[in-house]
C-alpha cells in the first residue's frame, strides 16, 4: 500500500504532473516546496496565473497571445502591414523579434498539421489567416516561417499551396536552421540568416 | 581500426567488465549461454546503437537493473584516440519514456544519426543466414545499416521516411473513415479544387470554403514523402550495385567460381537499377502515389516504398531464398558480409575490426582458409566453444605460425614456402585467449 495524499495535496500533485516537461517526481517536489514554507510566494504564484489567464488572450489579428486587443504590433504605427510573417506559436514572435531585421506583421498558427495528433488545416489558425487576408489587400508578402520539420515543412507547403491562385508573394524562410531544432532555440546569427535568405515557394 | 578496451555494466550477462585489449587476434571460447556473443554484441553496437540479435534496448539490460552502460576505446587508422559510450535506462516512471544517451569522445551526441560512422566494426553471426533465408525486411535492414554507417544523411532520410509515412498512413485512415473516399478523391487536387479564393454563389460552409478537399492535404505528404524517398532509392540502387559486384566476386572466390550470384534492387514497377537520376525517381514515385491513392485509402496504408522493396538474391540465376541448399546460403551470407567489408572500408577508408560469433565450426576447410585470407591485416575477435574448431591442427602449428610471422617481420610479407597447412591457418598476428565463464571473462596465459 502506498501512502496516501490528503485530496488538496493530490489535487496540487497532479495538477503540477500535467505540466509538460513534469514527471510525477517532480511534481511532488513543487507541490511540497510551494505548501513547505514561504507561503506567501505560493499565492503570489497563484495570484500571477490566475492574472495572466484573466488578462491574456488571442489577439483578435494575428493570434498572438496579448493583454489587449489587438497586440501591440498589430496596432504599430511604424510596422509594415504588407508582410505577415507566419510562425507556429507565440514563442516564435518572441524570437523573431528578438533579431530586429523584421518590421512586418504576424501570423500565429498555435501548432502544425499532424494527422498523427489529429491536427488538420482547420485545427490551427488557418481559417483566421484567409479571413484576414480577405479583408486585408494591402498585403503583399506571406512569410512562412513553421519549424524545419517535417510538419512544419508539411504546413508551410500547405498554405503555399491554398495561396497560390491569390497572386499574394509567398516566401520561405532558409533552412540555416538545423533540422529537428525548434526556432525557439535558435541562436540569433542562425535565425537572422535564415531570415534574409528566405526563399520563393 | 583497433579497439583497445571495452568496458561493460550490467550488460545481459555482465555486472561490470573491464578488458585492456591489446593488437591481435582474439579468442573467446567457452561452454554455451556463458557471455561469449554478448561481448561481440557490446562491439557491434558501437557502430549503430543496433544490435544484430535485436532491435529491443530493453533486452540488452541484465537482469533487475534499470540500466546498462557500454563504452569502448579505440584508435582510429589516422592514430586518433577515440571512444563511444552508449547508455540505455529503463523509463524511470510507469508511462514514462526509456532513455538512450550516447557519448563520442565523452561528449553527448546529440542526435542518433550523428553516431553513425564514428566506429567501425562488422559482424559475421549465424543470424546472418536470415538475409538470405529470412523475410525482405531483413534484407533491407542489412543494407539500410550498411549505408548509414557511410552516410549520415541516408540515416537521418530514413528517420524522415518514418515520419512522413506515419503522417500519410494516418491521414489515410482519417479520410476513409470521414467518408471523403468517394471514388473521385483521386481526382480532385489543389489544381481544380476550391480555394480560399474562388467566389462561389452557392455558398458553401465556411471550413469548406477556405480549405479545399481533404484530400489536398494528401498532396502535400505525398511531395515529402516522395522527395525523401527519391534520396532513400538512389542511395539504394547505387550502393546495391556495388554491393552485387563485390559480392558476386566473392562468391566467385570463396567458391572456385563454381557459384554465381547476382543481386537486384527490387523496389516499385518502372524502378530501373540504370542509373536514374533523383529527379526521375521522383516523378516516378509521385505518379505511382497518384496512381495507387484511391486503393492507398481503402487499406490505409502506404502500398508501394522503401518500406516494401527487398533485395533479390540469385544464385546461378534463380532465386536463393527459395532454390539453394543450406551450404550455398552459407557461401552467399559469407559472400554479402565480405563484399560489405569491402564497401566499408573503401567508403570510410578504415579497416574495420571484425567479430566472429561461431563461424569458423560452420564452415568447410576451404571456405575457412578463404575467410581467414579475407581476414588478413583486420582485429579480430572470434567465440567458439572449443578452440580446437579454431585450430583443428595441433598447437604447435599456431605457435609455428607467430614464429614464421615474427621471422618474416610481419603479415605483409606472406612467404610463399609455407606449407599448406601454414596458409590455411595464416594466423600472422598475436593471438589471446580468454575463457568466458557466467559473465566473467578470464585471459589465459598459453604460450
Ligand atoms: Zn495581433
Amino acid at each position: 500500500m502506498s501512502y496516501r495524499y490528503s485530496p488538496a495535496i493530490a489535487k496540487l500533485i497532479n495538477a503540477f504532473a500535467k505540466l509538460p516537461g513534469i514527471g510525477k517526481k517532480t511534481a511532488q517536489r513543487l507541490a511540497f516546496h510551494i505548501l513547505d514554507d514561504k507561503k506567501e510566494d505560493a499565492l503570489a504564484l497563484a495570484d500571477a496565473i490566475r492574472e495572466a489567464c484573466a488578462s491574456v488572450r488571442l489577439c483578435s489579428v494575428c493570434c498572438n497571445l496579448t493583454e489587449e486587443d489587438p497586440c501591440d504590433i498589430c496596432r504599430s504605427a511604424t510596422r509594415d502591414r504588407t508582410r505577415i510573417c507566419i510562425v507556429e506559436n507565440p514563442r516564435d514572435v518572441a524570437a523573431m523579434e528578438r533579431i530586429h531585421d523584421y518590421r512586418g506583421l504576424y501570423h500565429v498558427l498555435h501548432g502544425v498539421i499532424s494527422p498523427m495528433h489529429d491536427i488538420g488545416p482547420e485545427d490551427v489558425k488557418l481559417r483566421e489567416l484567409f479571413v484576414r487576408l480577405r479583408n486585408h489587400d494591402e498585403i503583399e508578402e506571406i512569410i512562412l516561417a513553421t519549424n524545419p520539420t517535417i510538419e512544419g515543412e508539411a504546413t508551410a507547403l500547405y498554405i503555399a499551396r491554398l495561396l497560390k491562385p491569390s497572386g499574394i508573394r509567398t516566401t520561405r524562410i532558409a533552412h540555416g536552421i538545423p533540422m529537428g531544432a525548434a526556432l525557439e532555440y535558435a541562436d540569433e546569427v542562425t535565425l537572422s540568416r535564415a531570415f534574409q535568405n528566405r526563399q520563393e515557394v | 581500426m583497433r579497439l583497445c578496451s571495452i568496458d561493460l555494466t550490467n550488460f545481459r550477462n555482465y555486472d561490470r567488465l573491464r578488458l585492456d585489449i591489446p593488437d591481435g587476434t582474439h579468442v573467446f571460447h567457452g561452454a554455451n549461454a556463458q557471455g561469449k556473443t554478448n561481448l561481440l554484441e557490446a562491439i557491434y553496437l558501437c557502430t549503430c546503437a543496433r544490435s544484430h540479435r535485436t532491435g529491443r534496448d530493453e533486452e540488452l539490460v541484465k537482469h533487475g537493473c534499470d540500466f546498462y552502460r557500454v563504452s569502448i576505446q579505440f584508435v582510429t587508422d589516422r592514430g586518433l584516440n577515440e571512444s563511444v559510450t552508449l547508455e540505455y535506462k529503463h523509463a524511470q516512471t510507469r508511462g514514462g519514456s526509456p532513455s538512450r544517451t550516447i557519448y563520442y569522445n565523452d561528449l553527448e551526441v546529440a542526435r542518433l544519426a550523428d553516431m553513425m560512422g564514428l566506429f567501425h566494426a562488422i559482424i559475421f553471426a549465424p543470424e546472418d543466414l536470415q538475409i538470405v533465408k529470412g523475410g525482405p525486411s531483413e534484407r533491407r535492414r542489412f543494407l539500410d545499416v550498411l549505408i548509414s554507417r557511410t552516410d549520415r544523411a541516408y540515416f537521418r532520410d530514413l528517420q524522415d521516411f518514418w515520419r512522413v509515412i506515419g503522417q500519410r498512413n494516418r491521414l489515410l485512415k482519417n479520410l476513409k473513415v470521414n467518408g471523403s473516399f468517394n471514388g473521385r478523391v483521386a481526382d480532385r487536387n489543389f489544381s481544380d479544387g476550391r480555394t480560399a479564393f474562388d467566389e462561389d454563389e452557392s455558398e458553401p460552409p465556411e471550413s469548406e470554403m477556405i480549405f479545399p478537399d481533404p484530400a489536398a492535404q494528401l498532396d502535400i505528404w505525398d511531395e515529402q514523402l516522395a522527395s525523401i524517398v527519391s534520396a532513400i532509392l538512389k542511395k539504394r540502387l547505387d550502393v546495391t550495385e556495388k554491393l552485387s559486384e563485390y559480392a558476386s566476386l566473392s562468391i566467385r572466390h570463396l567458391t572456385s567460381s563454381q557459384e554465381q550470384l547476382d543481386i537486384q534492387y527490387r523496389g516499385f514497377g518502372g524502378l530501373d537499377r540504370d542509373m536514374m537520376s533523383r529527379e526521375t525517381i521522383e516523378r516516378l514515385y509521385l505518379e505511382r502515389l497518384r496512381r495507387s491513392r484511391d486503393d492507398d485509402i481503402f487499406r490505409g496504408s502506404t502500398s508501394s516504398g522503401p518500406h516494401r522493396d527487398d533485395l533479390q538474391l540469385s544464385l546461378n540465376g534463380v532465386e536463393a531464398r527459395l532454390f539453394s541448399s543450406q551450404g550455398q546460403q552459407r557461401s552467399i551470407v559469407l559472400s554479402l558480409k565480405i563484399a560489405e567489408l569491402m564497401l566499408l572500408t573503401e567508403m570510410t577508408g578504415e579497416t574495420p575490426i571484425l567479430l566472429l560469433d561461431d563461424v569458423m565450426s560452420e564452415l568447410d576447410q576451404s571456405r575457412r582458409s578463404k575467410l581467414m585470407e579475407v581476414i588478413q591485416g583486420h582485429q579480430v575477435f572470434l567465440t567458439c566453444t572449443d578452440t580446437a574448431q579454431i585450430f583443428p591442427s595441433d598447437q604447435i602449428l599456431i605457435s609455428e605460425n607467430i614464429d614464421a610471422a615474427v621471422e618474416s617481420g610481419g603479415e605483409d610479407n606472406r612467404s610463399t614456402e609455407r606449407d599448406d597447412r601454414t596458409q590455411r591457418d595464416g594466423w600472422t598476428s598475436n593471438i589471446f585467449y580468454y575463457e568466458v565463464v557466467k559473465g566473467t571473462v578470464k585471459p589465459e596465459d598459453r604460450y
